[in-house]
Formats: structure tokens, C-alpha cells, sequence
């Protein structure tokens, strides 16, 4: 029988390696390095923290905030999931979008990290535009059973550090998904409903039993 | 329907786990884990029908066994055939004899073997005519043969009936394989994108977990396929001989 925990947990997985990205360093580290490096890291640290990410699940996504989030150019990708919408938000919308949008990434995948930090993972060669202004850096996750899961990031240099502005699972472009999925949602029912929405269900509580 | 497949799995399990212990040379009790327990693809074999067929035709065992046989067929006829023939001897017979303190008789009216030596031809001939059995026996020898041949005959064109009806399923399937990979990889996109919008709060459960349900159904099929691919593949090597 498969229930829904099971399936959630499942395809959690498949979106390991969106966390894989580590603390912060001094120098510009060539992004597949800082991939590389930061994977390691975040996987040995998970490693040894399971104890208390069992007694304190908050623990886990105090992690994955300290160690991945500052990697992220959440800004750019808020504005690219909204698109035009972005342009039509006040600033406050704006505000709370990024917030909650931020809190969706870093929990869900918060959580398929940890289901997978004992997986093995393999640096691709990485794809560098012309300009240099761009990477695609590349990996994929072995399964035990099952074909091994491409995972890329898209990442541009901003303020001295190259930062991720995309993530692909699969060949699934989650800014591009979510801006088709917000766009449909926009429309129905309007900016301020999304919002709500996504705050509805970055509730600690809710977000609980999705990590069930 | 879940415990009939979870049976049939196991079913292959065990055949493919008692046939790798085999080659291993691992006792039946042994445990026996496997470094890599994917289920992957083998390399599509290399060359065209024609080049297999001619393949299976010089290396299959029973095209060897069938010419050996024939040839040996062949041998045993000439035999019986020869056996109508006459028996040839020829030989020398010769006599040497040396004693030097008796005198030599020189008369050539006494016969004296203590000092002589001489040498004869010898020439014999013997023909054992049978006139209804020996012909009997050639016809047998030869109906030997020409069965050995029928075979023979036989295999040359069913082996290469088998070559192409093995070779033709091995790329059907290969094909397969590679649809249902693609099947399989969009099931498992489609499944990555419902739950990224759940756990957005922007798709239902159910959406998801039919998402979850196609995904598994593909990959399902994707396997049984490649395992069946995997097994033709190897028919194909027997059958050209490649494997014995």
C-alpha cells in the first residue's frame, strides 16, 4: 500500500541536491569547486548531527539555512518565478513573497537532504557560457536501484561569489516550473492568495507533516 | 497484483543468483551479495544478421559436432567400401646362419643351415568375397552419411533462422528499452514538478500521488523490459555461438 508519507518521502529524494551547497568562503571559489566542497561538507555534517536532527527536527533546517542558503540568490529568483508579476507587486508583496518562497525551498529540500546525504554523488564537467558570466554546474545522484538523478545549478556571479539563481532536477527547471504553476495561480486567484498559500504552508505544523 | 510481482521477482532472483554462484564457483549456501545490484542495459551486440549467421554457422558446437561426424561417416564408408577389394601381401623372407668351427659344407646336394644366408620375396593375395552382405554394408555406411548430411543441411538453414529470429528480437526490445527509459524519465519529471507545486500548496495530494503511481508503473515496465532485453541478449550469444 502506499500512502502519501511514503511518496512524499520518495520524491523528496529526488530533490537532494539542491541543498548540497555549502558555508560561505573568503576567496571566489570556482563554482564547481564550491559545489564540490560544500557537498562534502553539508553531507559530513548531517552525518554526524542525526542525533539531534531526530530530537530536534528545527535542527535540520537551522542547517541547511546556515550552510546552503547563503548560496542562493533568492532575489533573482523570486522575481523570475513571478515574472511580470514581479513588476506588478508592491513592495511589500515583494517582501513576503521572497520570504515565504525562500522558507519553501530551504524546507522541502531541507528534508530530501537529509533523506539522501549518504547517497553518492558525481561532479559533472561543468557547462560555462561564452561570457563567463554563467555556470551550469553539474551533478548526478547514484541511486541504489533506479537511474541516477541529474541535478544542475545555475549559478551567476553577484557581490564577489558566485550564486545559484536556478535549480534543475531532472531537466526539471524549478524556477521555470514554479513560474508556470504561480502564473496559473496568479491569475486565478491573485498574488496575495499565493502568498498566503505558500505561508499556509511553510506553517511549522504543516511543514511537520510534509516531513513526515 | 503487488505479491504476484513481488513473487515473479523473486523468481528471477533466485535463477539469476543460482547461475552466477555456478560460474562463480560459490557452494549453494554460500552467501553471495552483488557489488552493483542495478538493473542496466547491456551493450546492443555488435555486427549485422548476415555477419552473425556466418558466425553461428563456424562456431555453433552442433555445426562442429555435425562435421566431425560426417567426416567420420565418410571414413567408415570408404572402409566398407575397401572390404570388397582383395588383400595385397607382399614381404621378404630371409635366413642367416653363422657358425665358424663347424666345416662348411660346400656339396650344393647337402643341405647345411649352420652357414648360409638368403633372402626370398614373398607375395600373397586374399579376397574374401561376399557377395550379398559386404555391398549391404557399404549402402548402410553410406545411409549413414547422407543422414549426417541431411543434418547437417537442416542446420544450415535453421541455425540461421534462429540467429535472425533472436536477432530480431534483441533490437525490438532494445528499442523498447529506450522508449520506456524516455517513458520512465518524463513519469519521474512529471512527479518532480506535482510535488514541487505540493509542497507549494498549489497541487492536491491526489494529483501527486497519481504522479507517483505513473512514475512507478513506467519504471516497472522499463525494468521488466530490460530484463528481457538482457536475457534475449544473451539467447543471441548462444545461438551464435559465441556462448556454448
Amino acid at each position: 500500500m502506499i500512502n502519501v508519507t511514503n511518496a512524499m518521502k520518495y520524491m523528496g529524494a529526488l530533490l537532494v541536491g539542491v541543498l548540497l551547497l555549502g558555508s560561505p568562503v573568503a576567496a571566489v571559489q570556482a563554482p564547481e569547486v564550491l559545489v564540490k566542497e560544500t557537498t562534502d561538507k553539508i553531507t559530513r555534517v548531517l552525518r554526524t548531527s542525526q542525533d539531534k536532527i531526530k530530537a530536534e527536527p528545527g535542527h535540520l533546517l537551522e542547517i541547511v539555512d546556515t550552510i546552503v542558503a547563503p548560496h542562493f540568490d533568492f532575489e533573482r529568483m523570486s522575481s523570475w518565478v513571478l515574472g511580470k508579476y514581479w513588476r506588478k507587486a508592491s513592495a511589500d508583496e515583494k517582501k513576503r513573497f521572497a520570504l515565504e518562497f525562500r522558507t519553501l525551498l530551504v524546507r522541502t529540500y531541507a528534508k530530501a537532504l537529509n533523506d539522501n546525504f549518504d547517497k553518492q554523488i558525481d561532479m559533472l564537467a561543468p557547462r560555462k557560457r561564452k561570457d563567463g558570466k554563467q555556470v551550469t554546474v553539474r551533478t548526478e545522484i547514484q541511486q541504489s536501484a533506479g537511474f541516477p538523478i541529474p541535478i544542475s545549478y545555475k549559478m551567476h556571479m553577484k557581490e564577489g561569489a558566485w550564486k545559484i539563481f536556478d535549480v534543475s532536477v531532472d531537466s526539471i527547471s524549478l524556477v521555470a516550473n514554479y513560474r508556470s504553476s504561480f502564473a496559473k495561480e496568479i491569475r486565478k486567484d491573485g498574488l496575495e492568495k499565493l502568498i498566503t498559500r505558500l505561508a499556509d504552508r511553510n506553517r511549522p505544523s504543516k511543514a511537520a507533516d510534509t516531513a513526515k | 497484483m503487488l505479491q504476484r510481482y513481488i513473487a515473479e521477482a523473486t523468481g528471477f532472483e533466485n535463477i539469476a543468483l543460482a547461475g552466477l554462484r555456478m560460474l562463480a564457483n560459490v557452494a549453494p549456501d554460500d552467501k553471495l551479495e552483488l557489488a552493483d545490484k542495478r538493473l542496466q542495459p547491456v551493450e546492443l551486440p555488435e555486427g549485422e544478421l548476415k555477419t552473425l549467421q556466418a558466425r553461428a554457422l563456424v562456431k555453433r558446437p552442433e555445426m562442429r559436432q555435425l562435421s566431425a561426424g560426417l567426416q567420420a561417416r565418410r571414413e567408415w564408408m570408404l572402409a566398407k567400401k575397401s572390404e570388397s577389394n582383395p588383400n595385397l601381401y607382399v614381404g621378404v623372407a630371409g635366413i642367416i646362419s653363422y657358425s665358424p668351427l663347424r666345416d662348411d659344407l660346400t656339396s650344393v646336394s647337402a643341405y647345411d643351415p649352420f652357414n648360409t644366408a638368403g633372402a626370398t620375396p614373398i607375395l600373397g593375395l586374399q579376397w574374401e568375397w561376399a557377395s550379398g552382405r559386404q555391398p549391404a554394408q557399404v549402402a548402410q555406411a553410406r545411409a549413414e552419411m547422407e543422414s549426417t548430411l541431411a543434418l547437417r543441411t537442416f542446420a544450415q538453414r535453421g541455425i540461421p533462422f534462429q540467429v535472425a529470429e533472436q536477432y530480431h528480437t534483441v533490437h525490438a526490445h532494445h528499442e523498447m528499452v529506450q522508449k520506456l527509459y524516455e517513458g520512465s524519465r518524463s513519469g519521474r519529471r512529471w512527479m518532480i514538478s506535482s510535488y514541487a507545486d505540493f509542497e507549494a500548496g498549489i497541487e492536491q495530494a491526489d494529483k501527486v500521488i497519481s504522479a507517483f503511481l505513473g512514475y512507478i508503473q513506467a519504471y516497472s515496465d522499463y525494468l521488466k523490459t530490460v530484463n528481457d532485453y538482457n536475457l534475449h541478449v544473451a539467447k543471441l550469444q548462444v545461438v551464435t555461438g559465441d556462448v556454448e
